[in-house]
């Protein structure tokens, strides 16, 4: 039984035809004609329990305002939702109680309070007993780090440190599901590794439900086996990452770092390449070859090279999913 | 969209209510300054309103009939209104603000009604200004004015005042809805709020015949105060004595029209932002 | 609103009007119309007010024809015309001057050719300059509908012309220096809103100073409000007449030489307080 389920999911959104020309604002008023946008167009998928799914597509694809139907934010159009089994919009309050939900570009934190006291007010708003609380509160404001701020105003706090309690407030009160909208945009390196060490934890701890919404695909490479990818309001791909990989990317990346005065060597390697093998990137010590593991195989081509330069480091890796990503973007549509 | 609310709920929802008014006014309370400067400008302005109709009143002893005592209590039960309903609903004076920069989702991500939560958080403490003064006018009212009071009496007053506050807030919760529409409403909520705090304050009767139907029969501004008080002051109006005790009535219909308007059309929430 | 510079005009004239003059002038006209929404709404109010207050009166006079000497006509009268100044004279930088301080943008003002009081003056004069031909539209609607009549002789006339420049005058200079406010409090908000609130009971545009009680006439004379309402008006509608003329300007002239030395000194102390400080 999915713990998340959308069915054929529409959102539309009716505003009035701009009209052009002398007295526009005034005839807007009036006019009767309507532009109907599909923000969300048949989207339909199931998310079981556990899952830590990534949510791709550009921006004005229609991942906020499928969360927002998820969250009982929004009414759809046509199509059903469920989480938890509740439906979100007829049960607003039903289905806030076990879902956390984290807006990267706003705060869900009271402004002018500390820190300390909106974790409290959100205590007390869910329903969390005392000793309940206090032990959730302590072990995220450890496992956070956030024992320095906890007393300081919410709008005095770094962006960093506003984030973490976002994160804390959000799964404070344990609930099975979590939305994370945006949540590394503008942090630092090490907040967002940080943050994603968290998910992952909470994820492996308590099995939360994670749907991450996210621009960054580093986020997604660490946490998201599964990834959802729309644009236009249609889904274009819903399946796991190692799979968009294969198909979209199955070659190998080999980095290679020469040393000694191996200046020349490396040029001639990669003026000789075998087949099935071309230089991606090379300067004076280190360069990158992109080997495709159905005409050559890997550990072939790390003999071959090992044996003309002195290699001092070497290392294989999978390809971003930034360009696979990026390509899929432009392409628009995915051979299933 | 709302479900019900049971009575352990209400308890729980009560309990949270008034641990957000109590974040609130702390969080006010740490602009010191700019909150006596709002306190001190919010009293200021009603003594000038006052000193208006008292200038008038030490000139001319009566105002369509109506001495300074009189006026004083209709001036001082329809300010007590607004205070009273100031006091939960002034933040209701930036939702278009609010629903425009997308603060109004934080609010649905919560297990509480989006109302309750509009309504709670940042309670401006300022609008003390209101209801002080108008405690003190209908107080210093009270003891000069010439009523029997009975238990009855003490009763219409008591129930003036709610109905005075329910009128008032149906006029702007209902208004308040177009911003899930139009993203704005702001215009509609300063008209009301202008005619009922400039014309609700005096007996409605000086009035011309129309615009005094208007305000009657219409937007029943006349129920706020100046009925009942007509009523308490056993004074003739267009209207039979006993239409004062309609007042609480008038209010807590308006009322819960204005929240059905408010629920329906948050329900076309189409959400701004992304 | 961009304040670009345009090319100088040689009036034919001894002097030359400063071309930063005109631009402030000019964007202070356009931005007079860029705000249509608020500016039915005020009218809508202005209106409502106008209908409660000859509402009020009305039922005060209770049928006499006159009361102190004061027909019921001419009540009217006082405060339409009270109305009408009040929309054309009303301020424009006391909005604009704790905005630009709390942007930073008076630093780049100083720093222009033109000072900053001429600057400032400009903006108040294009706001004049761009609701008059409103006014021009509603003279003729308040004549009609019976609450306006002219000037009963000529010497109101004038009179009234000289007395509304040096009202306009006083207001400029008074709201000038709670503009100037802003450069020592953090927010004029509650001032602005304070002053707003009793001018116009202080000014006598809701009670003519001849119906209040004697101690609180004395204290108001003593006050520069008077002659931004109370003084021009009378004249206007003849209540005040000859040598009393004379006498109500001079008063208003006092206060516009009183309020423009404050008003300098308090200037330099500001700059200077900008220019050492930072703002």
């Amino acid at each position: 039984m999915p713990l998340i389920r959308a069915e054929h999911l529409v959102k539309e959104y009716r505003r009035p035809k701009q009209a052009a020309g002398r007295f526009a604002a005034l005839r807007t008023l009036f006019t009767r004609e309507s532009v109907v946008t599909r923000a969300v167009d048949g989207v339909s998928f199931a998310i079981e329990e556990g899952e830590i799914v990534g949510y791709l597509g550009p921006n004005g694809a229609g991942k906020s305002t499928t969360i927002k139907m998820l969250a009982g934010i929004l009414v759809p159009t046509d199509g059903a939702c469920e989480v938890g089994g509740i439906v979100p919009w007829q049960h607003r309050s039903a289905n806030a109680m076990q879902i956390g939900v984290v807006f990267g570009q706003r705060s869900q934190l009271w402004w002018d309070l500390p820190l300390g006291e909106s974790l409290q007010l959100i205590g007390k708003m869910y329903r969390m007993d005392a000793e309940r609380f206090r032990c959730q509160r302590d072990m995220l404001v450890e496992l956070l780090d956030m024992t320095s701020f906890l007393q300081t105003p919410v709008r005095q706090l770094s962006l960093g440190q506003r984030m973490r309690g976002d994160l804390a407030a959000a799964v404070l009160y344990e609930p099975p599901v979590l939305f994370l909208d945006e949540p590394t945009v503008g942090l630092d390196v090490i907040a967002k590794e940080r943050m994603r060490a968290f998910v992952e934890e909470l994820n492996r701890e308590r099995r939360t439900t994670v749907l991450l919404t996210t621009h960054d695909l580093d986020d997604v490479e660490r946490l998201c086996k599964r990834i959802i990818i729309i644009d236009d309001g249609r889904v274009l791909f819903d399946g796991q990452a190692a799979d968009l990989k294969r198909r979209y990317a199955p070659h190998r990346l080999l980095d290679v770092v020469v040393g000694g005065d191996a200046t020349g060597d490396l040029r001639d390697v990669a003026a000789a390449l075998p087949f099935g093998v071309t230089p991606v990137a090379r300067d004076e010590m280190k360069a990158t070859f992109q080997i495709d593991p159905e005409v050559i195989p890997v550990a072939r081509v790390i003999a071959d090279i090992s044996a003309r330069v002195p290699v001092v480091d070497l290392g294989v890796r999978e390809p971003p999913l930034e360009g696979i990503i990026r390509e899929i973007y432009e392409a628009r549509e995915v051979a299933r | 969209m709302e479900e019900r609310v049971v009575s352990m709920e209400l308890t729980h929802t009560l309990a949270i209510c008034w641990s957000l008014v109590r974040a609130s006014v702390r969080g006010q309370m740490q602009y010191r300054t700019s909150f006596i400067m709002e306190v001190a400008a919010g009293l200021a302005y009603q003594s000038v309103g006052f000193l208006f109709v008292w200038a008038i009143l030490s000139r001319f002893q009566a105002l369509g009939g109506w001495t300074l005592e009189e006026i004083a209590m209709l001036y001082g039960i329809r300010l007590t209104a607004h205070g009273l309903y100031m006091l939960f609903f002034s933040n209701l004076f930036r939702i278009d603000d609010f629903v425009r920069e997308g603060g109004y989702d934080r609010l649905l991500v919560r297990p509480l009604p989006a109302l309750l939560q509009l309504m709670f958080t940042a309670v401006r403490v300022t609008v003390l200004g209101d209801l002080i003064g108008g405690v003190v006018i209908l107080g210093a009212a009270l003891a000069r004015v010439d009523v029997v009071w009975t238990p009855a009496h003490a009763l219409l007053l008591a129930l003036a005042i709610l109905g005075g506050a329910l009128i008032d807030g149906a006029f702007q919760i209902g208004p308040a809805a177009l911003t899930f529409r139009f993203l704005e409403s702001w215009p509609l909520r300063v008209i009301f709020d202008d005619v009922f705090s400039r014309f609700g304050n005096y007996p409605t009767s000086i009035l011309d015949r129309p615009a005094r139907n208007v305000l009657t029969f219409i937007v029943p501004m006349a129920f706020m105060a100046y009925l009942p008080a007509s009523t308490l002051l056993e004074r003739e109006t267009f209207l039979p004595l006993w239409v004062g005790w309609l007042a609480p009535a008038v209010g807590a219909v308006m009322f819960v029209l204005a929240l059905w308007v408010f629920a329906r059309a948050s329900r076309g929430y189409q959400s701004s932002g992304h | 609103m961009s304040l670009s510079l345009p090319r100088a005009r040689p009036l034919p004239t001894t002097w030359r009007v400063h071309p930063g003059f005109v631009a402030c002038v000019m964007a202070s006209i356009r931005r007079t119309y860029a705000y249509r929404a608020r500016f039915l709404l005020w009218l809508t109010r202005t209106m409502a007010q106008l209908y409660l207050l000859r509402m009020i009166w009305m039922s005060v006079y209770d049928g006499r024809d006159a009361v102190d000497g004061i027909p019921a006509g001419m009540l009217i009268v006082y405060l339409t015309v009270a109305m009408l100044q009040e929309f054309l004279i009303q301020p424009v930088i006391v909005f604009e001057i704790d905005q630009r301080i709390m942007r930073g943008t008076v630093a780049t003002d100083i720093v222009r050719p033109i000072g900053f009081m001429w600057q400032m003056l400009g903006l108040e004069l294009g706001g004049l300059l761009g609701r008059a031909p409103v006014l021009l539209l509603a003279v003729p609607v308040a004549m009609v509908v019976g609450s306006l009549t002219l000037p009963p002789t000529q010497e109101a006339t004038i009179g009234y012309a000289a007395s509304l420049v040096l009202a306009y005058g006083i207001s400029v200079l008074v709201w000038m220096l709670v503009g100037l406010c802003s450069f020592w409090m953090t927010s004029i908000h509650g001032l602005r809103f304070l002053l707003f609130t009793v001018e116009g009971f202080l000014a006598g545009a809701l009670v003519p100073l001849w119906f209040l009680p004697d101690t609180l006439r004395t204290v108001l004379a003593l006050l520069p409000f008077q002659g931004m309402v109370f003084l021009p008006i009378s004249i206007y509608i003849g209540q005040t007449t000859g040598g009393d003329i004379l006498g109500a300007l001079a008063v208003q002239l006092f206060w516009v030489v009183a309020l423009s030395v404050v008003a300098v000194l308090v200037w330099r102390r500001a700059r200077w307080k900008l220019v050492v400080q930072g703002g």
